[in-house]
Parts: structure tokens; C-alpha cells; sequence
């Protein structure tokens, strides 16, 4: 028997193996030989150096936009604006790092702007909350697309790069670049920096009075109330600081990766969704998630580059798993409730 | 003569609770037979065991005096028996017809509405009521919907009606109708179960009553046997000590005031309060009586700085999470606890940010596992396991994490709702003793309670809350039957009696309709 | 579990040398930024990559959805495996591309789409405003109102360059002409349709459409405005469009982007090692932007002097005798 404090943990693992399992089984009915995808899927994900450094890379914003989103939905707030927040704090990151002088201080007060952006954009989700009821998961969603759209004005107006017409800005200067941490790969400090973030999350989480109210405001609001604590405002404060990691992350894409911003957008924001969901909203969790979604991208896409396997599938894998989780956690649910029922009223 | 149904010697129990102890009860065709009972005194349990929702743990069952297995509802209805719920299950988006069809509607047979109609229309018309067939049954009326409701039930052609509490939703001209409604069909031979605890509408329809107290049968038998305050004498029980309440006033009318009313009107959760003035003084322990919904849950929000008035002022020592308040919510595991944490984490809910169990916003967990130990080890709390979730204790054990948690060291001020809710005997009298103990390290208590027995018990005073007003009862110097009457005439608000008095039940089937 | 990583890594080696052998047929990856499925401009590159492939005989790898984020790690695998030449088809590739062509010397890279050079890169501009001047010469001819539309996806340069080319050649028709434009977005058919018909009632008779998926709603408000007897018609752009399933018979002709025509370019010059990065304008002189006439329509509707007359501007463009005016 597994024991208890594990069984979140079976749950998101047994669902991501039958997600993958029925991916190859997939495959398979396709034509794909299954040992072919398993073998060029596991080269491809951490077959050599570089391969191991791309799945890293790709599991940073991940990790970041998963731990923001967590940060939000572990006391109730459904902040599935990540998206938005992200692109705020790659935008107000890019915009720093074209025109503040190039000096010593110069990435890291970017980068805090980066941040800031995102929770100014998660800022005005809490106070449609706040002042106007609206609900918190549909401002978000409708600020997502509101920053897609800024973005793309910006893009094409006053951050464009006057070299080109293509929506997309000019490269930022060197000194707002992230360290690279092995030559030869994108692998960049902002990577490790997320690993450390997700330490921190996790610390405040178990260990300080804020993270045991968020959590116990998550879990139900009713009782936090009647124990004194301020719900509102401490939800409204752990979305905005949601907001900044998210923002944050967006600024560590384009100062460690891209170092330039463009119309096209990624969906960090969005998938960081799936990734909080499926480690379960613990930072331990998240980050063996955004491992494994980074991991599955880049072994996918060596699928997709030498067998010819299709590109949907791997997000046909992302959907089911994300299924899989959300069926299980239900489930269990309804079977904890069930075991705990006590005598009808009356 | 025979009973379309008898039960005998039902018994049902949940957990530690008995819910139901050696009840019995028979229904005979053209009789509306009125079920009494203060809440939890299992009316609505025997009333699930009849519609086949839960089973018996011993007794038997007859119908047309064969034994029956009422093993589902579908059995039931088979059988003969509809059940039409306090909250209605229809289809609003569905017409009247449509969701008649899908209560008639069998497998996968194709029902065709001319026959439907020829089914249900003759019910209907000898109810008197003109039903819109074919609107939707969102656009009814609460009244109207209701009326679909018990047409429903009458569908498979029915011998039995169950009604639970059918006039809590309507409005008294709507309430007065159906209870006209109610004689119509006991005229036709029906047998009607007609569940209240508002004494006027009982007085008005009924031609027999059972009258349950905390799961035994107390009374049965002709209504016209009975005058009002006997019947409220037994609903709410004999006395069951005669003296005054045991422990004398350790505080005089001096002692502080730990929370004061001061014409104070709100309206919260579809629940109205209205001007009410009241203190609670340190050493006292003021009890609020009434039925359910009359507005004590505005009462508790405003009390407890949940819900601000619209008028009048509330002053009470400290805020929720301060010490000095104490709350024990009438709801334990919606309101009290957080049932997926541990123990500890559930004890230690008001110390998150109090030294020494939190420094700099740090917290120690050393601490606070001591303390959850500690206070396990006093308030007997079982298993004892400062790890285990909530979830996995009983509710008398949860309770008494409430209780731990609040209670200690020494409120100012105790709020107390319902607090031996589903408890075992053992567990509520440890939660009543915890009671005693804070009024008697001069704690203010007020305790909103629906078992009027335990109220008497422990109160210095006692307050009765129906219909949004507040009043002293007068308590100790008056008697448990004023009471009873206080809670239950302002609750009943039907205006006349609607039995014909000429229409006797059972005489002769089929003349009481029109 | 070491060993199995151990079997791993030497499989990922062995595939990775055996690619890079001599005799091999010529790989090429293609990088699209979407789905090859979009029914615009990431599947013409798949449709075009696949026909130049089997053409020339050699291997293809496709990519989709990549992002700029990861461009530049993809292009360094393409080189770690051996491929020769990898067509980045996207603006937003043409920085990540340039970051790390430097760093592989073999790998030879074209960024489509974009508009900048940059070093060690192929950039391939492409430019439909020579075509739309073309067409705008045919709609002017064709059209009996005096009055045409043009639809565009959204005010983006390139779009906008269409636009003028548009304009210049209806006018050098008939400088009377009036030109109504509308931008519904490039893949609503429902907006498009709306916009097709708004055009019409304004007294539109021949429409230039610059949309991507919403084609449709464009072909469909021509095809019921036919129907109910009026004289009207659409000019494709991008894609081939003449042969559309909606309304074949009443589109005069389509501006397309040959990317066959620059793909090919790219193999056979990868294949010749004559590659040399730089910017590229792909139009009318090299033949991969050009007017292609509805072969149906020619005779009765697009007359023989009509088709002369188109030909011969199409022959001033690509000399450089005819200039689209530039952006203000």
C-alpha cells in the first residue's frame, strides 16, 4: 500500500504513465513502431547534454508560470490569467531593456519590472474582484487576450524594431542577457533561479504563517473567517504576488532566451496551468511537472523531427494527463466524502 | 380499519446516534396524518425510511398488510408511495407536461401526451387546479411548482403522499391553498403524511399525529384529542427535570457586558432579523431558542461581526481570531474546521501569527505540536493523534477540536451554535460541561440552540427568535409550554383553518371533492 | 537503469553519425512557427517543402509550432544530425537564427518571411505588391462600376504594400477608379463574409482578398451575390485560389507566393554549394511572386487584350519600369 501522504503523488504519476501509455498505444494504431518512439523519444529527451539543457530550459518558465498559478489556486483564487502576466512582465522587461542605460544594476531592475508588470496585470483582475465583483477567473482570461492584443500593438508601434517590418522588437543589449550556464546551449541562470524559487514557494508554504493561511483560506474560507483571518485581502495579495512571478517569468524568457520580443506568443502562461494542476499544487510537485512537460516537448519534437510523428499528439498527451489528474482528484474526493459521511439531518 | 401502510417498531441508527428508536406508525386511506418533531427528531429520517431512501436497521414494513421491502424509491413508488420534497427536482427548462412525462416515463417507452394527459388531468382537476401544460415549469410559481410536484407524486397512481414541511417555501395564501388541496385528496381516499412543525397548520388539516421527540414515538393518535398546549408540551417534552436551572447565576446583573444588541436589524442569507436589543453579561449563559430559520443564522453573522446591521449597533469584547471571542459554528465541518488538515493545524488555527507559535512570521512546529498534545490530552480527543485529518475523526471528536481550539485558555466571549448537533449522548454532555466551565471562569455565552431540552438545562436566560423577532421568554420564571408556544405562533402564520368541518375523514370517499 | 541510459546514449550517437555520412540523399528541415494544417501559411510551406522533397529526392524533417524561444536550440540540432539546409519559415526566427548561424558553418539557414539581413543567413522577403498591381490592373478592366474592394487580414506593412500596388495598378487604368478596403481579421469567415457583402452594397464589383482561412466567407458572399444575378468577383492571393471549391467561376485570378519556386532555389544551390546568405527578394523577376489568371476565365471574361495588357505591366514591374509607391 502506498501510504496516504503519497497518494497525491501516485495520482499524478499513474495518470501521466497512462497518458504517455496511451500515447504509444496511439502511435502504435498509427504505425509507429512502439520501441522506435520510446527509444528517439528518450534520446531526444535526455539523450545528451544538449537535449538535457533544452528540456531544462523548456521546464523553467514552466516551473514559474506553474508555481504562480499554484500560488493563486492553493487559496482559492482562480487566476488563469498567467498568460497575460506573462507577456505584461516580457513586455515592460523588453521596453526597460531598450532604453535604460546599460549599467551594472540594469538586468536585475528590468527583471524586478519584468515582475512588477505582471502583478500590476494581476492587479487589475483583484480589484475588478474587490470593487466589482467580478469574478477573479474570468477578468484573468479576458486580460489574457487583452495582452496578447497590447502586445501586438506594441510590437508593431513604439517597441518595433525600425530595421524590419515584422511585428517583433530589436535585440536587447548584452548586459540585460541572463547568464549562460553551459556554452553551447540556452541553459541560463534564470533556470536555476527558478529551481531556488520554487524552494522558497515551498518554504513559505509549509513553514510561514502567510502560506498556512493561504492554505487553510483555500481550503475553506467559511472556517478561515471565523478564525480571524482576513480572506479577501490575503487572496487579492497572493494573486497579485501570482501576478509578479508570472511577470517575472516572462522577463526571464526574453532575457535568458529569446532577448527579443515578438507578436508571437508562447502559452507558458496557459500551460502553467496544466503544470500546477498536475504536480498537484505543491512546489515539489510543480517542478517534477514542468521536468516532465519539458522533458516531453523536447523528446516529442525529436519524435516529430525523426520518425514523422505528429505534432498534436504531444499536446493530445498534455490534455489527457491534465484529464487524468482532474478524474483521479475527483474521484478521490468523492470517495474521502463518502467515507466520512455522517448521519442525515433530521 | 386496515392501513394502506404500517411500520412497526422502525429503528435507525447513524454512527453512535439513534436517530430512530421502536417507532411505529399507521397510515389509513382519507386520513392526513401529521408527523411533528422539533429538528433532528427524526421525521424526515422515517419519512427516508418509508420513500425507500434508507433502509431500517430493524422493524417492519406493510403495505395493504403484506411485508414490504422498501429497497429503493422506485419500490416505493411501485408500490404506491410519492414523496414531494422540501426543495423540488424539476426540469425548469421543461414544460409541465414534459417533466410529468419523465416521473411517468418508464425505460425507454415512448409516452404519447394524449394518454399522459388522460393520466394526469383528471388528479389535477380533482384538486381543482388549472395547470398551464404546456409552460415551462421554470415559469411557475413557487406555489404552482409545488402543485406540479405532488402531481408528480400522484402520477403512478398513488395510495400514500408524503409532504415534507410543504409550506416552509410558500407564502400563507399559497399555504392556506394547499392545505385545502391536502383535504381534496384525503376525500379521494388518499392517505396524506403532512410533516410541520407550525402547531396552526396542524391544527388546521390534520386528522391524526405522531409527534416524534429526539427519534421515540411520544404521541400518537386522534388530533381532536388534543389541545394546543398539549401539543406543544409534547413536541417539545416534559420537563425533564422540574427544577430551575441547576446552577445558580454566579454573576449578578452587574457583571460586564460582553456583547450587546441594540436595535439591530439585517438581512442575510435570505434570513431577516429584526430590531433586536439584548446584552449577554460576563458569567451568564443566554440560551436563543426557536425553529430553524427564523432568523438566528443573522442573528449569529451580526453577533459575530460576519454581517454589518442596517440599523441598530452590536458591541461585543474582541474580534473573530482574537482569544477573547469564541466561536463554535452550527456548521463544524463547513464553518469550524478545515477537515483535510491535521489536528494540530486544526487546534492551532488561531495561533498562526501569536507568539511563541509564530515569531516573524516564522512558524514553530515544535510548538505546536506540544500544544496540540496538550490540549488532545485535556479535551479527550480521540484517536489521539495531533497528525490524523480532521476528516478522519468522528463528529462528536471533531466537535471537541472546535471546542478545544476556541475554549482555551479563557474567553471573553463564547458564540455557540447548535453545539451537541449530532452528537452521542457522552459527546454532548462534554460539550455542555465545556460550556458550564467557560461561564464559570466568567465567559458571556450565547448559545443559539434547536433542542430546547438542552437550552432549559443549562441557560440563565433564554431568548426565543421566531420570525425575525427577538424576545425574553422570561425564563427562568415561566414554563417550557410558553415557550414552546413563543417559538411556534410566531412561526405559523396561517390565517384560518381550512378543515370543512362537515368533511370527516374516511366517512365517505369521493365527497369532499368538487 | 544506468545501462539502459548508457544504450540510450550510444543509440542517440549511432543515429546521429550515421545521418551525417556522405552518400546520403540531402537533408532538409523545415521549422514552422503553426500547424501544418492551417490552410495558410505554414501548410503552403509543408505542401511546398513536401513537393521540392520528393522532387529532388531529398530526406525532409518538419517541426511545427516552434517559437522564437526555441528556434535557435532546434536549428543547432538540425546541425548536430546532419541536416544541410533548414528553412525557418517565419519572421520570428530571423534572430534566434542569426545567434547561432555563426556558430554552425555547415548548416545552411533561410529565414522566410523576413525582411532584414542578417549575417550567415538566407532571408526571403517576399512581396505580393508587384502581383496586386497586376491584379489591379485586371480588376480595373474587368470591372463595370468603377468601383472594387480590397480585403485585407490586417493593416500589417506587407498587407498594406499589397495595398498600394493594388491601387497604383487600378489607377493606371482608370484614374476615376475608387478603391473601399476592409480588414476582418485573417481567420473569421463569418467577418470576412460580413465585410464581402458590405463591400458589395457599397457598389464594389470585383474584390482583392489578402485573408488566410477567411477565403471562405469572402468566396461565399460572391458566390450568393452571383447567384442572385449580379456581376461580381474575387482575385485570390497567397495560395493558388483559382480552382477554390466555392466560387471558381467567378475568380478572375490569385497573386500567389510560389514557395516551391524559392524552396528549390534553396536546395539547388545548397546541393551546388553556391548558398550565400544575404536578403532576397522574392517577386515578380524571379518568378516566385506572380499573377496567375483563372485559365477558365480567359476569352470571355478576362479577354485576350486584357490578359496582354496584364502581362505586359507584369514584364515593366520585374524591369523596374513601374515602381509600387512606397509607404508615406
Amino acid at each position: 500500500m502506498i501510504p496516504p501522504r503519497f497518494h497525491g503523488v501516485a495520482l499524478a504519476a499513474g495518470s501521466a504513465a497512462g497518458a504517455v501509455a496511451l500515447a504509444i498505444l496511439g502511435l502504435w494504431c498509427a504505425g509507429f513502431a512502439p520501441l522506435a518512439v520510446i527509444t528517439t523519444w528518450c534520446a531526444g529527451a535526455f539523450g545528451n547534454g544538449t537535449r538535457i539543457a533544452l528540456s531544462l530550459q523548456e521546464a523553467g518558465p514552466l516551473l514559474l508560470t506553474g508555481l504562480a498559478t499554484a500560488l493563486a489556486f492553493r487559496c482559492g483564487v482562480l487566476n488563469v490569467g498567467g498568460e497575460g502576466q506573462f507577456l505584461a512582465g516580457a513586455a515592460l522587461f523588453t521596453a526597460a531593456a531598450l532604453v535604460l542605460p546599460v549599467v551594472g544594476f540594469a538586468l536585475p531592475l528590468a527583471l524586478g519590472l519584468g515582475a512588477a508588470a505582471g502583478a500590476a496585470w494581476a492587479a487589475i483582475a483583484a480589484g475588478l474582484a474587490r470593487w466589482r465583483g467580478v469574478p477573479v477567473v474570468l477578468s484573468t482570461i479576458l486580460l489574457n487576450i487583452i495582452a496578447v492584443a497590447v502586445l501586438g500593438a506594441l510590437v508593431e508601434g513604439p517597441l518595433r524594431d525600425p530595421a524590419t517590418t515584422a511585428p517583433q522588437s530589436a535585440l536587447v543589449a548584452d548586459v540585460f542577457h541572463l547568464p549562460v550556464l553551459v556554452a553551447g546551449t540556452r541553459l541560463h541562470l534564470g533556470i536555476v533561479l527558478a529551481f531556488v524559487l520554487a524552494g522558497v514557494v515551498w518554504l513559505v508554504h509549509e513553514r510561514t504563517s502567510l502560506g498556512f493561511e493561504a492554505k487553510v483560506i483555500g481550503l475553506n474560507p467559511a472556517a478561515a473567517l471565523r478564525v480571524g483571518m482576513p480572506v479577501a485581502a490575503r487572496q487579492m495579495q497572493l494573486l497579485v504576488a501570482s501576478g509578479a512571478i508570472a511577470g517575472l517569468a516572462g522577463a526571464a524568457q526574453v532575457a535568458g532566451v529569446t532577448h527579443f520580443l515578438s507578436a508571437a506568443t508562447t502559452s507558458y502562461g496557459y500551460a502553467g496551468i496544466v503544470v500546477a494542476l498536475l504536480g498537484r499544487l505543491h512546489p515539489v510537485g510543480i517542478a517534477a511537472a514542468a521536468l516532465f512537460m519539458g522533458l516531453l516537448d523536447t523528446g516529442g519534437r525529436a519524435c516529430e523531427k525523426q520518425l514523422g510523428v505528429p505534432h498534436e499528439l504531444g499536446d493530445v498527451v498534455k490534455g489527457v494527463m491534465v484529464l487524468g489528474v482532474l478524474i483521479a482528484a475527483a474521484w478521490a474526493a468523492r470517495r474521502s466524502a463518502a467515507a466520512h459521511q455522517g448521519p442525515a439531518d433530521g | 380499519m386496515l392501513p394502506v401502510v404500517a411500520l412497526t417498531g422502525i429503528r435507525k441508527a447513524f454512527a453512535a446516534t439513534l436517530a430512530l428508536d421502536d417507532v411505529s406508525l399507521a397510515l389509513a386511506p382519507g386520513v392526513v396524518h401529521g408527523v411533528l418533531g422539533e429538528n433532528g427528531a427524526g421525521k424526515s429520517t422515517l419519512m427516508h425510511i418509508l420513500f425507500g431512501l434508507i433502509q431500517p436497521d430493524a422493524g417492519r414494513i406493510q403495505v395493504d398488510g403484506r411485508p414490504v421491502v422498501l429497497a429503493s424509491p422506485a419500490v416505493a413508488r411501485g408500490l404506491g408511495i410519492g414523496l414531494v420534497h422540501q426543495h423540488f427536482c424539476l426540469s425548469p427548462s421543461l414544460t409541465v407536461l414534459e417533466n410529468l412525462a419523465l416521473a411517468v416515463g418508464e425505460g425507454f417507452g415512448l409516452v404519447r401526451r394524449r394518454d399522459l394527459l388522460a393520466q394526469v388531468a383528471p388528479a389535477a382537476a380533482a384538486l381543482g387546479w388549472e395547470m398551464p401544460w404546456d409552460a415551462p415549469a421554470g415559469s411557475l410559481s413557487v406555489g404552482g411548482q409545488q402543485r406540479l410536484e405532488i402531481l408528480k407524486a400522484l402520477a403512478g397512481g398513488g395510495k400514500v403522499l408524503i409532504l415534507d414541511e410543504p409550506t416552509a417555501v410558500l407564502a400563507p395564501q399559497e399555504a392556506a391553498e394547499l392545505l385545502r388541496a391536502l383535504r381534496r385528496l384525503a376525500a379521494t381516499g388518499m392517505a396524506v403524511v403532512f410533516i410541520s412543525h407550525k402547531l396552526a397548520e396542524i391544527e388546521s388539516v390534520c386528522d391524526e399525529v405522531t409527534i416524534l421527540r429526539r427519534g421515540r414515538l411520544v404521541h400518537h393518535g386522534p388530533l381532536a384529542d388534543l389541545d394546543r398546549a398539549r401539543l406543544a408540551t409534547l413536541m417539545v417534552g416534559p420537563a425533564a427535570h422540574p427544577a430551575i436551572p441547576p446552577d445558580p447565576r454566579p454573576a449578578g446583573a452587574q457583571a460586564d457586558i460582553r456583547l450587546r444588541f441594540t436595535g439591530v436589524s439585517l438581512t442575510c442569507e435570505g434570513q431577516r432579523l429584526s430590531d433586536a436589543s439584548f446584552t449577554v453579561r460576563a458569567g451568564e449563559i443566554v440560551g436563543v431558542a426557536g425553529v430553524d430559520g427564523n432568523g438566528q443564522g443573522a442573528l449569529v453573522d451580526a453577533a459575530l461581526g460576519l454581517a454589518a446591521p442596517t440599523s441598530g449597533t452590536v458591541a461585543r469584547s474582541g474580534n473573530l481570531g482574537d482569544r477573547a471571542l469564541a466561536v463554535i459554528p452550527g456548521d463544524r465541518r463547513r464553518e469550524g474546521l478545515v477537515t483535510a488538515l491535521s489536528v494540530r493545524d486544526n487546534l492551532l488555527l488561531k495561533d498562526r501569527r501569536r507568539r511563541p507559535y509564530a515569531r516573524w512570521g516564522w512558524l514553530a512546529p515544535a510548538l505546536w505540536r506540544r500544544k496540540a498534545v496538550r490540549l488532545i490530552r485535556r479535551f479527550d480527543v480521540r484517536p489521539a493523534d495531533a497528525g490524523l485529518p480532521v476528516a478522519a475523526l468522528s463528529g462528536g471528536n471533531q466537535q471537541k477540536v472546535v471546542v478545544a481550539r476556541e475554549l482555551d485558555p479563557r474567553p471573553r466571549l463564547v458564540v455557540a451554535v447548535n453545539p451537541t448537533r449530532g452528537l452521542d449522548l457522552a459527546a454532548s454532555a462534554a460539550v455542555m460541561d465545556r460550556l458550564r466551565a467557560a461561564r464559570a471562569a466568567g465567559a458571556g455565552v450565547l448559545l443559539v440552540h434547536s433542542d430546547l431540552d438542552e437550552l432549559l438545562e443549562i441557560s440563565d436566560r433564554i431568548l426565543v427568535c421566531a420570525a425575525g423577532r427577538v424576545s425574553d421568554s422570561g425564563w427562568p420564571a415561566t414554563t417550557r409550554e410558553r415557550i414552546g408556544r413563543l417559538m411556534l405562533d410566531a412561526a405559523s402564520a396561517i390565517p384560518t383553518a381550512v378543515r370543512p368541518a362537515t368533511v370527516r375523514p374516511a366517512a365517505k370517499p369521493g365527497d369532499g371533492a368538487p | 537503469m544506468r545501462s539502459l541510459a548508457a544504450i540510450l546514449v550510444s543509440f542517440s550517437l549511432a543515429f546521429a553519425t550515421s545521418v551525417a555520412g556522405e552518400d546520403k540523399p540531402l537533408s532538409i528541415g523545415l521549422m514552422l512557427p503553426g500547424l501544418g494544417t492551417d490552410g495558410g501559411w505554414n501548410q503552403l510551406a509543408k505542401v511546398a517543402a513536401e513537393k521540392i522533397a520528393k522532387n529532388t529526392g531529398a530526406k525532409l524533417a518538419v517541426i511545427q509550432k516552434v517559437s522564437q524561444d526555441k528556434a535557435g536550440d532546434e536549428l543547432r540540432d538540425f546541425a548536430a544530425q546532419g541536416f544541410s539546409l533548414v528553412i525557418a519559415h517565419g519572421y520570428e526566427f530571423l534572430n534566434p537564427a542569426a545567434e547561432v548561424a555563426k556558430a554552425l558553418p555547415r548548416l545552411n539557414i533561410a529565414v522566410s518571411g523576413a525582411d532584414v539581413a542578417k549575417p550567415g543567413i538566407v532571408t526571403l522577403d517576399f512581396d505580393l505588391s508587384q502581383a496586386s498591381w497586376q491584379v489591379g490592373v485586371l480588376a480595373a478592366r474587368v470591372s463595370t462600376k468603377g468601383k472594387i474592394g480590397y480585403l485585407g487580414g490586417a493593416k500589417i506593412p506587407s498587407v498594406l504594400a499589397c495595398l498600394r500596388g493594388f491601387v497604383a495598378g487600378a489607377k493606371s487604368v482608370n484614374p476615376d477608379i475608387k478603391v473601399v478596403e476592409a480588414y476582418p481579421g485573417w481567420d473569421q469567415p463569418a467577418q470576412a463574409k460580413a465585410q464581402t457583402e458590405a463591400l458589395l452594397r457599397l457598389g464594389t464589383d470585383v474584390i482583392f482578398l489578402n485573408v488566410d482561412a477567411a477565403s471562405r466567407g469572402v468566396f461565399e458572399a460572391i458566390r450568393e451575390a452571383a447567384a442572385k444575378g449580379a456581376k461580381v468577383w474575387a482575385i485570390g492571393s497567397c495560395a493558388d485560389q483559382n480552382a477554390n471549391p466555392i466560387a471558381a467561376d467567378r475568380t478572375l485570378a490569385s497573386a500567389v507566393i510560389h514557395l516551391d519556386v524559392a524552396f528549390r532555389r534553396l536546395v539547388e544551390t545548397t546541393r551546388a554549394g553556391t548558398f550565400k546568405p544575404g536578403l532576397v527578394g522574392e517577386s515578380l523577376a524571379n518568378g516566385a511572386c506572380v499573377t496567375v489568371l483563372n485559365p477558365t476565365l480567359l476569352g470571355a471574361v478576362i479577354t485576350p487584350a486584357i490578359q496582354a495588357e496584364v502581362e505586359s505591366v507584369g514584364k515593366r514591374l520585374a524591369a523596374g519600369e513601374l515602381k509600387v509607391p512606397p509607404a508615406e
